[in-house]
């Protein structure tokens, strides 16, 4: 399978995202990295309607997902993704501020793939996202398609 | 040719040096030769012609003249030859010299160029005519000396000498190959020396560039795998690589070239011999040329698989002039190639030939692929199978089965499992198999297809079923007809006896070996059974002997023997074989059936009565004399006639019958008419009945017929007399009897019958008189019948009791009479029963009562006495106690006047006229009586009249009052008691008659009701003063209540008489006596004051209840705000902080060491900051969470928690020194991890407090308080002023900068909180610069 998007980051907020570039230049991850930044569009791109119609087929390696999304949240976005039997195997990490109870058993529930808690201390971020970038578009093979 | 060495030059121009050298010889031999000839020719031939003198003389003059002139012509020729010889040859080496691309030099022996061609001269860079003449010096300068002297080396020794000489020509580096050699002249002796220069500049860099380019390839091709060689045309290896040349068993490249593989050891002729032939084919078709796999054996042993190619080899004209091979070692991949061919090859040899059918099954149930066998046990074709599920193929009822199987596979319950079950066949048929199903899944462990394998094993089915009836069979055949085998040696000695001997004999096979057999046959036919055994052992014949053995039970049975021969595989004769089998039972049937037969035939003829025996046609078999003549046959042969010729008349319901008994029915008539061809009226008895066969069927009909036509009529005569008479007795009205002498019945009536409780003809069947007589009038029966048949008495007619067939007994009035024979004999008695039992039971029961009454009388508590004509005539026992009399007498006798008191004595009198006149009982009435001792006694006094033996007397009953009055007016009083309490209570009390509805209350009731105090009261009204739904549950209740005695209790709204509405309770106790409500009683108490309370509580209950709802509803409400407000920091407040640091940590990393110091360290400080900000938020998150945390508690064990706390709060050993002293920590009941929490921020508060001591002290310990047990952590830190211990535990609340020690400010908090919730509470003392104790209690468990 080839897709010329192999990591899909759904956040919204712009400082996050620049953040987690930062750490995969920095850690020589050259995949490609989508960026929505907001459930809806998310679920657009996944599911290619919308502005993302025409978009060339194929899923993501994996889905970086922020909890706290506009429009649709990261947990009604992770129950589509993982409700819809074409693109339940794509692997799928939740990536927030928060680590509420409630919000990592209803993400378990849901059959995410991993969840992070994003540390406030930088580098242990940055060791996140590196460890997140390597184990999923490294080692973690795809499934087939 | 520039190397050959002068001395044996070929050239021209040395040959012709040296023919040169000769020249003044051959010019002198020619002379001398032809001078030497002349003077012989002609000496010669003047004396042959003998001239005479003169002419003679002349002729000599002459001959010497001509002499001189022809020599000298010799001489000038052969001169002038050689000379142009010469100059031929000068010519040719100048011309030579300067056509060469060579310099060509040559200079003489003083140094002076003799010659110089144009090449030298370019070289020298002057013109030729400059240099040639000249000397070294002179053309060159100074630097020539040199030359000189390596040419003066050369002229000296006449060797000359080979180099390479750099020169710069033309101003550039060129390299010239110099060859140098002597010019010998003709003495021998240098006369001068020639050097030729050749520019080898070019050549020397090609060939460099070929050296490298060789050592490159060399390189290169001793690196790569692969095995390189190349041949020339005749297959002649012109080079290898290192590889081919190791695998050939040599240690370089080297040893290879020059040989053929035919000359290389290691390979063998055949193999060399195809390489050859390859490499000619290739040369031959200038085509490359692969050959696939072969196999080469190594010089070291080892074998390798190869894969030759093999190119033609060009030269620049393209001709083809060897081969260039390579080949590479395939052994590995071949290997696992082969392993893998071996493999699926082997599987699908295995799926296709297997002897089971093998199968893929899809999930959905469909065939994905199938061996033939599978399609093959299924009957259909492969393509058919594969479009077919195996839910459609499978048996029905096998199918639920299966699928259930499928199911646990599926759901990874069982790895596989197997089921014996059925296909339905294409054609029809159905096929057993046992099946095996595995499922094949996925490395991820999803299900992929099923294996399925089957076996047939219809066969095995088939086989079992067969075995089964087989078995069966056999079981059955050999408890029936024991068989015993034998064998015998050629002396016919028995050699072997199967068990089955014993069975048949009873003696044990060892026993009948040999001859012992003989034993146990009988003796008649021993000699005869051993002397046939011998004849056909002799002749080597089977045979079959009947004789007769003894049997086990001793008796004798009839054998059938079948010896056979046997003989070993050369022919040889070995003996015999036989078996025994016991035929007795046939012999015996078959005699028994002969015998029977002719029995039988025998007994038919003579039969008495008529007896035919008829085939299937109804054709005669044989017929009874009787039946021959009952139907004048005697003169007709019955043989084979059918009964139907002969008795045309034969009306269609008897052939009925006769099909009817074909059919295998039995059918017969006791009586029927036959009327006769010639019009008479037959009366006949008949019978028919099948007979059967051996086998069973029906074989035809035996016919009985008897003639009774006499015995009909005679019979309906006298029938018709006894039925007149019998019907006479039958239909009497009293039971009739006629019993024998020995007491038996011998003819009963329907009415006798009925008395007994038994049928007639039970009665008629041998009971007796004594069995329907009650036991305890058995001994006056026996003794009056005796007396009747000793004619003492005429009749007996005693009263006795039946005991009736069901045990119950009859009163029954007999009369025996014992009629007489004329001879005076008794044959029978006649008795004559009359039913009593209802008279009997009267008068029991009168007995009975009177008897009950008596009793009655006598035990009556109250007094009884019976006054006839104004007189005591009669008293009981009660009435002698009332009176205080002694005994009844003295009260017999008395009047009532004697027993009332005087004041009585008027209502006394009055009541005897009027009951004298009326006749009517006296109502019960309240007076006193009189005792003797005078006392007065309260009594309820009844009067009943009653006959006494014809005369009217009262019958008077007294019951005494004491007692009730006494209790009333202890009731009386309670009553007053209760009233009292009652309106005091605002409780009425009520009741009634249910079955009157009349009732009373009393006067608080009343009250209540607000109704004047009446004691009579009704239902009806107590009910009209409620209404509505109070009405009707009231009126259920009571309804209730008085039907089946339910209690109730119940708050009523009751509209009082003066119109004011009132709220009573009202509860009620039927009185249930005898399972009959006898009385319902009840309270009704006035509750409006209460229930005014009650409504009031209510509303403020109401009111409490919601003003605690609104203010639940408040928290929840402030609750989930504040959770969502914390849930918001904890993603919304963490993010920027995240940012700050990352964004600070990117520029640091960017930037770092561009930034002046101050300013890195700033930064250092907002990344610093920020973290501190992240711990603030997650501290106050986690504090924030507890509040929202349920306890979860349980016992905890302090101890080990404290001890775990401390291991995870001490630094590392070597870096500070803290002394730790735990005492007794007792457990506790709280919530583990909150509890670890206390214990850990406590013990690293101590920790980092202590920061500063050394040793730090820190103890733990717990004491016992009145608020339970006191746990404390003490240190010997920093400690802090008790002024603000206050603010110890508040949220952010710090004793000490951040720059002494870290903190946020929220442990202690936390701590608290945690404590608090336990029920328990925290507090601290301390004092600055010496160390801090914090306490906490936990609060009392429970």
């Amino acid at each position: 399978m080839t897709t010329p998007v192999e990591l899909l980051l759904a956040e919204d907020d712009p400082a996050d995202v620049a953040l987690v570039r930062h750490a995969f230049q920095k850690h020589n991850l050259s995949n490609p990295i989508h960026v929505v930044h907001d459930g809806a569009q998310a679920l657009e791109f996944v599911f290619r309607t919308d502005r993302y119609a025409d978009r060339p087929p194929g899923t993501p390696y994996v889905i970086l997902l922020d909890l706290k999304l506009p429009l649709v949240d990261g947990v009604e976005v992770l129950r589509r993704i993982k409700g819809d039997p074409d693109t339940r195997s794509i692997p799928v990490v939740m990536l927030t501020s928060s680590g509420e109870d409630r919000d990592l058993d209803e993400c378990y529930r849901l059959g995410v793939n991993s969840y992070i808690v994003k540390p406030v201390d930088f580098d242990r971020f940055d060791e996140v996202v590196r460890q997140l970038g390597l184990y999923w578009l490294l080692v973690n093979q795809p499934p087939p398609g | 040719m520039l190397t050959a060495r002068p001395q044996d030059s070929p050239s021209a121009v040395f040959r012709t040096g040296t023919t040169l050298r000769d020249t003044p010889v051959r010019i002198a031999a020619a002379y001398v030769t032809f001078g030497v000839l002349w003077i012989w020719l002609s000496d010669t031939a003047l004396a042959w012609l003998k001239l005479p003198g003169d002419l003679g003389y002349w002729a000599a003059t002459g001959k010497g003249t001509a002499f001189v002139l022809l020599s000298a012509a010799v001489v000038f020729l052969t001169a002038r030859r050689e000379v142009r010889a010469l100059l031929h040859a000068a010519c040719l080496l100048d011309a030579v010299a300067k056509a060469t691309t060579d310099a060509v030099v040559v200079k003489d022996a003083a140094g002076r160029y003799l010659f110089c061609n144009a090449a030298a001269a370019q070289i020298v860079g002057r013109p030729v005519a400059e240099i040639v003449g000249r000397d070294q010096v002179a053309v060159f300068g100074a630097a020539g000396g040199r030359m000189t002297e390596r040419d003066q080396r050369i002229m000296q020794s006449g060797v000359g000498e080979e180099y390479e000489e750099p020169l710069t020509v033309g101003g550039r580096e060129r390299t010239y190959h110099v060859v140098k050699a002597p010019y010998l002249d003709a003495r021998g002796s240098v006369a001068a020396m020639v050097g030729v220069y050749r520019d080898v500049t070019e050549r020397n860099r090609a060939e460099a560039e070929v050296r490298h380019a060789r050592l490159m390839l060399r390189l290169v091709l001793d690196t790569v795998p692969q095995g390189v060689f190349w041949k020339d045309a005749q297959s002649r290896h012109l080079g290898c690589n290192a590889v081919v040349a190791r695998a050939l068993g040599f240690d370089s490249p080297e040893q290879l070239v020059g040989r053929t593989d035919a000359e290389i050891p290691s390979l063998g002729p055949g193999q060399a011999a195809r390489y050859m032939r390859d490499d000619q084919e290739v040369i031959r078709t200038g085509t490359a040329r692969l050959r696939g796999r072969e196999q080469l054996t190594r010089a070291d042993g080892s074998t390798v698989w190869l894969e030759t190619h093999k190119l033609p080899l060009r030269d620049d004209t393209g001709r083809v002039v060897g081969v260039i091979g390579t080949w590479e070692d395939v052994t590995e991949r071949r290997q696992t190639e082969e392993a893998l061919r071996e493999s699926e090859g082997q599987f699908r040899a295995t799926f296709e030939q297997a002897a089971v059918g093998m199968a893929h099954v899809g999930l959905d149930g469909r065939f994905v692929r199938a061996n033939e066998r599978f399609a093959a046990i299924t009957g259909l074709t492969r393509e058919e199978l594969l479009a077919a599920t195996f839910q459609g193929i499978t048996h029905p009822d096998d199918l639920a089965a299966d699928l259930s199987l499928v199911g646990r596979l599926l759901a990874g319950e069982v790895p596989f499992y197997s089921l014996e079950k059925r296909y339905l066949q294409k054609g029809g048929g159905v096929v057993w198999v046992n099946l095996t199903v595995s499922l094949r899944r996925d490395e991820r462990g999803e299900p992929i297809y099923f294996i399925s394998v089957v076996e047939d094993i219809t066969a095995r089915k088939w086989t079992e079923a067969a075995l089964r009836d087989s078995e069966r069979r056999f079981r059955a055949t050999a408890a029936a007809a024991p068989v015993a085998f034998w064998e015998t040696d050629p002396d016919m000695l028995c050699t072997f006896l199967s068990c089955g001997w014993q069975e048949l004999t009873g003696q044990d096979p060892a026993d009948g070996l040999g001859l012992g057999w003989l034993a146990m046959t009988h003796s008649d036919d021993a000699a005869a059974a051993e002397a046939a055994f011998r004849a056909a052992n002799d002749r080597r014949q089977a045979v079959d002997i009947d004789y007769r053995v003894r049997r086990a039970d001793g008796r004798y049975a009839w054998v059938v023997d079948r010896a056979r021969p046997r003989f070993g595989p050369a022919g040889e004769f070995l003996g015999m074989v036989g078996a025994v089998i016991d035929i007795d039972a046939r012999k015996q049937a078959v005699a028994a059936l002969r015998a029977s037969e002719g029995r039988l035939r025998l007994f038919v003829e003579h039969a008495p009565a008529a007896l035919a025996m008829f085939d299937r046609d109804m054709r005669y078999l044989v017929a009874s004399r009787r039946w021959i003549s009952d139907y004048r046959l005697q003169d007709t042969d019955l043989t084979g006639r059918s009964h139907y010729d002969l008795f045309p008349e034969i009306p269609d319901e008897w052939r009925a019958v006769h099909a009817r008994g074909l059919a295998g029915e039995v059918v017969r008539a006791d009586r029927d008419s036959f009327r006769r061809a010639d019009g008479s009226v037959q009366w006949l008895r008949w019978e028919v009945r099948p007979w059967h066969d051996a086998a069973w069927a029906v074989a035809g009909i035996v016919m009985f017929a008897d003639d009774i036509t006499a015995g009909v009529e005679a019979e309906a005569a006298l029938r018709e007399s006894e039925e007149r008479v019998r019907a006479t007795f039958e239909q009497a009205a009293v039971g009739i009897a006629h019993i024998d002498p020995a007491g038996r019945f011998v003819w009963v009536n329907e009415r006798y019958a009925a008395l007994t409780g038994y049928t007639r003809a039970e009665l008629v069947a041998g009971l007796t008189l004594d069995a329907v007589t009650h036991p305890d009038d058995r001994p006056r029966d026996a003794e009056g019948i005796a007396r009747l048949t000793a004619g003492e008495t005429q009749a007996y007619a005693p009263e006795k009791r039946f005991v009736r067939k069901d045990g119950s007994l009859c009163w029954v009035q007999v009369t025996v009479s014992a009629p007489r024979l004329p001879d005076g004999r008794v044959v029978h008695l006649i008795g004559v029963a009359q039913d009593i039992t209802d008279r009997k039971r009267a008068e029991a029961a009168l007995r009975e009562s009177e008897e009950r009454f008596r009793n009655l009388v006598e035990f009556l508590p109250d007094a009884v006495f019976l006054n006839v004509g104004g007189r005591v005539a009669f008293c009981n026992p009660a009435c002698v106690r009332l009176f205080g009399a002694a005994d009844a007498t003295d009260l017999i006798g008395k009047t009532p006047f004697d027993l009332h008191p005087p004041e009585w004595h008027d209502i006394l009198r009055r009541r005897v006229t009027s009951q004298e006149a009326t006749g009517e009982p006296v109502p019960g009435i309240e007076e006193e009586v009189l005792r003797l001792d005078g006392r007065r006694v309260p009594v309820y006094v009844a009067a009943l009249p009653v006959m006494d033996r014809g005369v009217r007397a009262l019958l008077v009953v007294l019951h005494d009052l004491t007692e009730r009055k006494r209790a009333e007016a202890q009731l009386h009083q309670q009553e007053l008691m209760i009233r009292e309490a009652g309106e005091l209570a605002h409780v009425g009390g009520w009741g009634f008659d249910p079955a009157t509805g009349r009732g009373d209350w009393t006067e608080e009731t009343a009250r209540i009701h607000t109704l004047p105090p009446a004691a009579e009261a009704s239902v009806a009204e107590g009910l009209s003063f409620y209404a509505g739904e109070d009405r009707a549950r009231i009126e259920a209740a009571v309804a209730a209540a008085a039907a089946d005695g339910t209690p109730y209790d119940l708050e009523l709204r009751l509209t009082a008489a003066d119109g004011l509405e009132k709220w009573v309770r009202t509860i009620c106790r039927p009185i249930v006596d005898g399972g009959r409500v006898v009385r319902v009683r009840g309270s009704i108490q006035d509750i409006t004051d209460r229930k005014r309370t009650e409504e009031e509580i209510r509303a403020l209950n109401a009111d409490l209840e919601r003003r605690v709802r609104d203010r639940t509803a408040e928290l929840v409400a402030a609750n989930a705000e504040l959770e969502s407000f914390s849930y918001s920091v904890s993603h919304d407040l963490r993010s920027p902080i995240r940012h700050i640091t990352g964004f600070a940590a990117i520029v640091l990393e960017a930037c770092g060491p561009q930034l002046p110091p101050e300013n890195h360290g700033h930064l250092e400080q907002v990344v610093k900051a920020a973290r501190r900000m992240g711990q603030l938020v997650d501290d106050l998150l986690k504090f924030s969470r507890l509040g929202r945390r349920s306890l979860c508690r349980q016992a905890v064990d302090t101890g080990r928690l404290v001890d775990d706390c401390l291991r995870e709060v001490l630094p590392n050993p070597a870096g500070r020194r803290i002394e730790t002293r735990v005492g007794d920590l007792p457990a506790c009941f709280g919530d583990p991890g909150l509890l670890r929490q206390v214990w850990i921020n406590l013990l690293s508060n101590a920790v980092k407090y202590t920061g500063r001591r050394d040793p730090a002290v820190i103890q733990v310990g717990a004491t016992a308080t009145p608020d339970g047990v006191a746990y404390f952590v003490q240190d010997n830190g920093a400690g802090f002023d008790m002024r603000y211990a206050h603010k110890l535990f508040g949220v952010f609340q710090r004793l000490h900068r951040a720059e002494e020690f870290e903190g946020t400010g929220i442990g202690l908090a936390l701590v608290q909180r945690i404590v608090h919730q336990h029920g328990g509470r925290a507090w601290a003392e301390a004092e600055p610069g010496k160390g801090a104790t914090f306490w906490f209690t936990l609060g009392r468990p429970g």
